[in-house]
């Protein structure tokens, strides 16, 4: 048996602290039953650390192959004690990936969650916030490569500039030869099959017309433990179920808080390709057709600070008088919501499960016993509440959608649907000139990978 | 990816995106008619969009007394936005983003929200 084998049979072991940690649940909430989905954390591991300057958050549902950012974080040039890892498992899996690099992991927690409920990686954020003891949360990649002075930027950035948020993009290869993983030099990921080198930084870094869509906002994004609790964590709600979701719904909450938003200029993580790695055959929420949430989009016209759906023991530490103390249970009552949500339902394509829609220019919501629909503008703080808003209520949408159209000017009610064709085809006319442009600096080889 | 779920991911991404476009245009013109009959009908309103094919739409649809008056502009970088704004506030206009605007500038909008109003539809 290895070593590292052995550390976990021992933290297994009825005696070790893992398994002490996990008889000793004492839930945040008032009742563990009430805050719970599944049979309640486990932890395989937990932190001794006494007062880290940094918490890494790893997430996992069952899939990963690989935590080689585990054997990076070993070859960190600050004190280990400045930084803990923390290990977030949605399901009951103890991956044998994580085993073999088990002396850099701290925390390693198991939600235990049934198998029938959908992997939501924002309950994750949330456990491992709330787990947390360091001053900065790391939410990253557990799949890339970091050079050795990755602690030391974040934290020296930090000491520049306290209230931020701070993310690190990432360069990304597309060779398959480096898979499995096969530790290349880092020169190798920028260099051959790399996708977005740009003379010495990312393209996302150099762009500034599209960043939400050029950078990698879930490759790495840090912030203050007190920040993100202050902004009740990330959001629970549906739409973020699946693959539709990342620390950008934090960024984005953050950013309308009123921290600056700031992407390191010289740090970066390498990732090398593997299978699934674009989030291929998994449930979509809605997005805006490139990935990115819509429901997080809608943070930022709402200037929305606080979540839809607020984790519990995020709520409890955000309300306490001094939220840094860290719980040893996390609520998941929340998944409730989402447990059956996806039965027997198609795990491919865009949807939504929420019950909150835009339809032409009105926010039409479900309640419990009747359709309500307001303008959009209504719901933007400057605009005003004392404008008179006009609701539409109705027993269903169908009800709802006509006296939303009725009272439309019928010269604007005709032209919708023309504008609806007009964009389809002006679009198409767009992609198929950007296409062929794009072929065209490929031949000349202006453009493409490197 | 195999060549056939290349293009059919390139298919979903076109058909998706460009519902998103042709709703949010859909939001702005029935916004536009709401913010003109909740008595800012006087106001001067200036729409910040982000590309030419958006603009010359509007534009037509303001020509046509489809859509309500308003100005139009493109922006397409952080600094002409902040210029934009600032600009159309002195000048007495009500300033209307799209969502796509807002969310491609959300730093510049987040602060130039501080200081003055702008409405995103």
């Amino acid at each position: 048996m290895s070593d590292a084998a052995a550390q976990i049979d021992s933290l297994n072991d009825p005696g070790s602290l893992g398994a002490r940690a996990a008889t000793d649940d004492v839930p945040v909430g008032r009742d563990a039953a009430a805050t719970r989905v599944g049979e309640g954390m486990h932890f395989v591991r937990r932190s001794r650390r006494v007062r880290p300057k940094v918490s890494l958050i790893l997430l996992d549902w069952s899939v990963r192959e690989s935590f080689h950012l585990l054997h990076y974080l070993s070859l960190q040039d600050v004190d280990r004690e400045s930084f803990e890892v923390l290990i977030v498992e949605f399901y009951s899996r103890t991956a044998s990936a994580i085993e073999a690099h088990v002396d850099q992991v701290d925390t390693w927690v198991l939600l235990r969650m049934p198998e029938t409920c959908y992997y939501h990686k924002h309950l994750m954020y949330n456990v491992g916030i709330a787990l947390a003891r360091g001053e900065i949360c790391v939410i990253c990649d557990s799949d890339a490569m970091v050079k050795p002075g990755f602690i030391r930027a974040i934290v020296s950035r930090f000491e520049e500039q306290p209230d931020m948020v701070l993310h690190l993009d990432q360069f990304r290869n597309s060779r398959r030869d480096l898979y499995p993983f096969c530790y290349p030099e880092f020169d190798e990921v920028t260099g051959r099959g790399c996708i977005n080198y740009a003379a010495g930084v990312t393209r996302g870094l150099a762009d500034d017309r599209d960043t939400i869509h050029s950078r990698n906002y879930g490759a790495c994004m840090c912030a203050r433990r007190d920040d993100l609790i202050a902004i009740g964590g990330a959001d629970e709600h549906i739409d973020y179920l699946g693959h539709i979701c990342g620390p950008y719904d934090m960024t984005f909450r953050l950013v309308n808080k009123g921290l600056t938003e700031v992407w390191h200029p010289s740090e970066f993580m390498y990732h090398t390709w593997h299978p699934g790695q674009a989030g291929e055959n998994n449930y979509l929420g809605p997005h805006d057709g490139r990935h990115v949430s819509t429901t997080a989009l809608d943070a930022l016209r709402e200037r929305r600070v606080l979540p839809l759906v607020e984790n519990g023991t995020i709520r409890t530490l955000r309300t306490r008088p001094s939220p840094t103390e860290s719980p040893d249970d996390v609520s998941t009552a929340n998944a409730a919501a989402w447990l059956h949500a996806l039965d027997g339902d198609d795990r491919e394509g865009s949807g939504s499960t929420s019950t909150r829609r835009i339809w032409n220019g009105f926010v039409v919501e479900r309640t419990a016993n009747a359709v309500v629909a307001r303008p959009l503008v209504s719901e933007d703080p400057s605009f005003g509440a004392d404008r008179g808003v006009p609701e539409f209520r109705g027993e269903s949408e169908s009800e709802v959608r006509d006296a939303i159209l009725g009272s439309l000017p019928w010269s604007l009610r005709l032209a919708l649907p023309v504008v609806d064709v007009l964009t389809y085809v002006s679009r198409a006319m767009g992609s198929c000139l950007l296409f062929a442009r794009r072929r065209v600096s490929r031949w000349l080889g202006t453009g493409g990978s490197r | 990816m195999s060549v056939r779920s290349s293009i059919v991911s390139r298919y979903r991404q076109y058909r998706t995106e460009s519902a998103m476009l042709a709703a949010a245009l859909r939001s702005l013109l029935v916004n536009l008619d709401y913010i003109h009959r909740t008595g800012r009908s006087a106001t001067r309103r200036l729409v910040i969009v982000d590309s030419w094919r958006e603009a010359l739409l509007l534009r037509v649809l303001v020509l046509l007394r489809i859509a309500r008056r308003c100005a139009v502009k493109v922006v397409t970088r952080p600094e002409q936005l902040t210029r934009v704004a600032e600009q159309s506030k002195d000048a007495g206009f009500l300033v209307i983003l799209t969502l796509r605007v807002c969310s491609r500038h959300y730093q510049t909008v987040a602060a130039l929200r501080r200081r003055t109003t702008i409405l995103v539809i």
